[in-house]
């Protein structure tokens, strides 16, 4: 083929695409009438031509109709530039949910770092629920591996064409913006910038209610976005504040840019810029130079105060802007009030500044005149821009410490304990944390929202010292940290009666009562505990569906069950027992609700064990069941281990009170095997080394019965050793150390070493004592007495 | 690499046809386009799909904010871009086929994986360009800006010139052809004609 050929096939072809497909080839036959080289190679590019549809094209695939996890796509509602979004539904067994799922477009993300940190992210941004923002739900990688969102589904319009459509006066638009600002300062407050404020993110629903959709997206997709540098390859120029063009780092301020542009847009009808159809390099320039015409001179309807607030919000420097969402909205709200605007009190010398910069030289001979007069004010403005900057710094830090400390608290720790030998890397870590957080609840004792993160964090890390499982043995801190979570929740519940602040002053009243518990002080225990039970009960009540609330009660519950271990406690474990099990059947696999059914069985076996053991076997044997199925599940999960010891332990004991033996030794041996594994594998951990001289204890109990004096003699000198080493600081410790001493005494008097048993006789009988009057011990400390009346004689 | 002014005046220049500038021009924007691939990919495990679109919009926003002022003369970078990505390719997979065939005398740049979602080979796609800018060299430009630069219709239009019906129908043929080329002749339709 030639050139000029071309030229000839390359004319039909274009003209035949101009035609409807199925006139294409007739039209052909009849301009090559007579040439058939020329047809042929015509009608052979035209089918190729529709061969080719795809071939070359950018990947535009259509995803209705697929199941992306539990999501089913319906319909597409939007493409943009980050990707696709599409209307879905969420189909379980359990509830049906519509949903927004967002699939990106790019897929540039997969490095393992960058998958980890959306994974991390994403974490974040589902916990965050405000109703002026639409939640985000779930998220992950698709099968090719590209990324998708699931957002709470809005049904709304922009907000612009919401305020036209229904001819909103300049209140009504003020008053939808401040809920606007309100969603926006939330999310400040978790510290996740949205950076994409725009009309086409903010929908209001048919009752009027905005909702901030995509916050935090922009940062989740973001490769640079660790390092605080943008890679701003998707933004919309409109809005976009001149450091996000410029490609600068984005802080809260450039949020408050944005949405000084929407505002602007609602008060005087247009944008500050008309970007549309500007090259990008032009856009720049506009964004980062130009200064906007005021909203009053667009519109005449905008007063000057509110002209004065839109031009603070929109300021090129950011810290010439509003310092935070917050007090953009208070400004709006003054001027609604009536009051004098804060924007306006700085309007003078942002107004010289900018005249200075533009007449530099003619500037310079004036001013010298005015020195002498402007030495005086410039110094107060010197004062208040320092001030600002202090507080801009604060602001910072705070926020800084605030990411860390909640890190450290709920990521990092539990990430850590997880690992064997472990205790002193978290030990110092929390004493760290503390100090941290302390400074925290000083610094913002007005903020609901954040005094609700500062119980929540004061309760874990009570529980990391104290509390919880796998924890540091610090007692005292526990106390001090659940303390202050109780005191905080208290106020919050006082000022306002959330769910949430009465759910986290129950926990805190329950956590400082077990404190007091182990510590012997039984009076306060009780008056924690049962206070706690009475709003446990109130909340079940209020909300009887809500599985938080159920807990709480099945918690409280348990809790008192735990004071005594008489008839009363079985009743608490009874009505405990039916709700722990509607939480298991809620969700049969989580390990947390399988080990707390097992733990009230075992409670209800424990105290069947006492009393009549033949009553308690169904219970250990659903015990059993439940914690053997949760290791199975999870095989290095060290506390399973531990719960199953305490099976196997209670198993020995139900076979010692059938008077088996044998059996009884053979099940007390597997739970010492595994207490022994787990107080290898941490030394320091207090809690795994007092099970592992508990299971030591009984195991020499039942030797000694059997007469194998020298083994069980072993036995109590091993967890003798353990308890003086751990020292003896709850209830628990001193119970089992006198116990050990009862039996050392016991045995050595089998062994004929009479003068040895007595002095221990006497030093057991002496820790009973200083339990106090206890219906749990008392025969031991029958026991004691007897044997003691033997030694006098 | 010649500073923003220089680069914006050896646009201009070479938009006014003098080739030295595009001389000078190419090796910059290659190495930048490479150097913003190998950012993404350092690292990462091979076989992902990585889009010239993105790669060449960050290349653009990346040569803006490092050598700004400003680039003057958008269209021509893009002109240039397309090109520089379409090398950036072919290169790499000629020195993947080749590392594929004998790993020890020509290993593949270590990390830089992009692949256009292909169902054909790229060099085979640049040897049909090549031929095909012997006939109609409008139309290789525009396959450059569509598919190496990931330009939309409308944007190729105002780089290069022309209204964007013209620029599809160009691109409706250029494609036609290409495919022909790649995949040998069509097979022919079902009798249909109305």
């Amino acid at each position: 083929m030639t050139p000029p050929q071309w030229v000839e096939i390359d004319a039909l072809l274009r003209s035949a695409l101009e035609l409807p497909e199925i006139e294409q080839d007739a039209w052909v036959a009849r301009e090559c009438e007579g040439r058939p080289d020329l047809r042929c190679e015509v009608e052979s590019l035209l089918r190729a031509h529709r061969a080719a549809e795809t071939f070359l094209e950018p990947n535009t695939h259509n995803h209705a109709g697929r199941r992306i996890g539990p999501y089913l796509l319906l319909h597409e509602i939007g493409a943009g530039g980050m990707g696709s979004v599409y209307r879905a539904r969420r189909e379980d067994q359990s509830f049906k949910q519509e949903v927004a799922v967002k699939l990106m477009r790019t897929s540039l993300e997969l490095r393992p770092e960058a998958v980890r940190r959306f994974l991390e992210e994403r974490q974040i941004l589902a916990g965050l629920a405000h109703p002026n923002i639409a939640r985000l739900l779930d998220g992950g990688y698709t099968a090719e591996g590209t990324p998708y969102i699931v957002m709470e589904f809005v049904e709304g319009i922009p907000i612009t064409d919401y305020c036209a459509r229904n001819g909103l006066d300049l209140q009504a638009r003020l008053r939808l913006f401040l809920q606007l600002a309100a969603g926006v300062q939330f999310t400040h407050q978790h510290l996740v910038i949205h950076r994409d404020i725009k009309p086409a993110n903010v929908l209001v629903t048919h009752d009027g209610t905005p909702k901030l959709l995509d916050f935090g997206i922009a940062k989740l997709l973001d490769p640079g976005a660790s390092g605080g540098e943008t890679t701003a390859v998707q933004l919309t120029p409109d809005y976009a504040s001149p450091e996000q063009i410029r490609g600068k780092a984005m802080s809260t301020a450039s949020d408050v840019y944005s949405l000084g542009v929407l505002l602007y847009e609602l008060v005087a009808g247009r944008r500050p810029y008309q970007l549309a159809g500007t090259p990008l390099d032009q856009a720049i320039e506009t964004i980062c130079v130009n200064d906007p015409a005021t909203p009053s001179t667009v519109s005449q309807d905008v007063p000057d105060d509110l002209d004065a607030i839109v031009m603070k919000a929109i300021r090129k420097e950011p810290e010439s802007r509003y310092a935070s969402v917050r007090e953009f909205a208070e400004d709006i709200v003054r001027y609604l009030e009536f009051r004098p605007v804060l924007a306006r009190q700085g309007t003078y010398r942002y107004v010289a500044r900018k005249f200075v910069r533009r007449h530099r030289a003619g500037v310079a001979t004036a001013a010298a005149a005015c020195i002498v007069l402007a030495a005086a004010a410039a110094l107060v403005v010197w004062q208040a821009q320092v001030a600002r900057a202090e507080r801009d710094r604060a602001q910072r830090r705070f926020n800084e410490v605030r990411r860390l400390a909640h890190s450290v608290i709920f990521d990092l720790q539990s990430k850590i304990a997880a690992l064997p030998g472990s205790t002193p890397v978290r030990k110092e870590l929390i004493a760290n944390v503390i100090g941290y957080v302390d400074g925290l609840a000083k610094e913002a004792a007005d903020d609901p929202g954040l005094q609700q993160e500062l119980a929540e964090s004061y309760m874990e890390i009570g529980s990391i010292q104290g509390g919880g499982n796998e924890n540091l043995g610090d007692m005292k801190g526990a106390l001090a940290s659940f303390q202050k979570a109780e005191r905080i929740a208290r106020a919050l519940t006082a000022a306002q009666p959330s769910f949430d602040s009465r759910k986290v002053l129950v926990e805190a009243l329950r956590a400082v009562g077990r404190v007091y518990n182990q510590s012997s002080d039984r009076a306060r225990a009780s008056a924690y505990r049962r206070e706690a039970l009475a709003m446990a009960r109130n909340l079940q009540v209020q909300y009887p569906a809500n599985e938080d609330a159920k807990s709480l009660m099945a918690y409280s519950l348990f809790d008192m069950a735990t004071l005594t271990s008489d008839f009363q406690s079985l009743q608490y474990l009874l009505e405990a027992l039916p709700l722990y099990e509607e939480l298991l059947k809620a969700k049969p696999s989580d390990p947390s609700r399988q080990r707390n059914a097992a733990l009230t069985h075992k409670s209800i076996a424990s105290y069947w064990l006492t009393v009549d053991y033949t009553q308690a076997l169904p219970y250990l044997k659903r015990a059993l069941a439940l914690d053997a199925a949760r290791l199975a599940n999870e095989p290095g999960d060290q506390r399973a281990k531990l719960d199953l010891s305490v099976d196997y332990s209670q198993f020995g004991t139900y076979y010692y009170a059938g008077q088996d033996l044998p059996t009884a030794i053979e099940y007390q041996g597997k739970a010492l095997s595994i207490r022994r594994e787990l107080a290898a594998s941490d030394p320091k951990d207090v809690w795994k080394q007092n099970r592992l001289a508990m299971a030591l204890n009984n195991t020499a109990n039942y030797l000694y019965e059997k007469d194998h004096d020298r083994e069980a003699l072993a036995d109590l000198d091993e967890s003798k050793q353990i308890i003086e080493r751990l020292g003896l600081s709850d209830r628990g410790d001193i119970d089992i150390y006198a116990r050990t001493l009862l039996l050392i005494g016991l045995v050595n008097r089998d062994m004929k070493n009479e003068k040895a048993a007595c002095e221990q006789f006497s030093k057991a009988k002496g820790f009973y004592l200083s339990l106090g009057p206890s219906t749990a011990n008392s025969s031991q400390v029958a026991d004691v007495e007897k044997e003691l009346a033997a030694c006098k004689r | 690499m010649p500073d923003g002014h220089e680069i914006t005046e050896l646009l201009e220049r070479w938009g006014a046809g003098e080739k030295q500038a595009f001389d000078r021009l190419m090796p910059c924007i290659y190495d930048e386009l490479k150097q913003v691939a190998g950012g993404y990919l350092r690292g990462e495990r091979p076989g992902h799909t990585l889009q010239p679109t993105a790669l060449v919009n960050e290349a653009y926003l990346r040569m803006v904010r490092l050598h700004s002022p400003k680039i003057e003369n958008r269209k021509h970078f893009f002109v240039l871009a397309a090109q520089a990505m379409r090398r950036v390719l072919v290169d790499h997979a000629r020195r993947h086929n080749a590392g594929k065939r004998d790993a020890q005398l020509l290993p593949p740049d270590s990390g830089l994986v992009i692949q256009p979602n292909l169902d054909f080979d790229v060099v085979a796609l640049d040897d049909a360009l090549n031929s095909l800018a012997l006939l109609d060299p409008d139309k290789e430009r525009i396959v450059e800006l569509r598919y190496f630069a990931g330009l939309s219709v409308a944007e190729t239009a105002e780089v290069v010139g022309r209204s964007p019906a013209t620029v599809k129908r160009e691109w409706s043929v250029a494609k036609a052809w290409l495919y022909r080329r790649l995949n040998g002749e069509a097979p022919h339709d079902s009798p249909s004609v109305g």
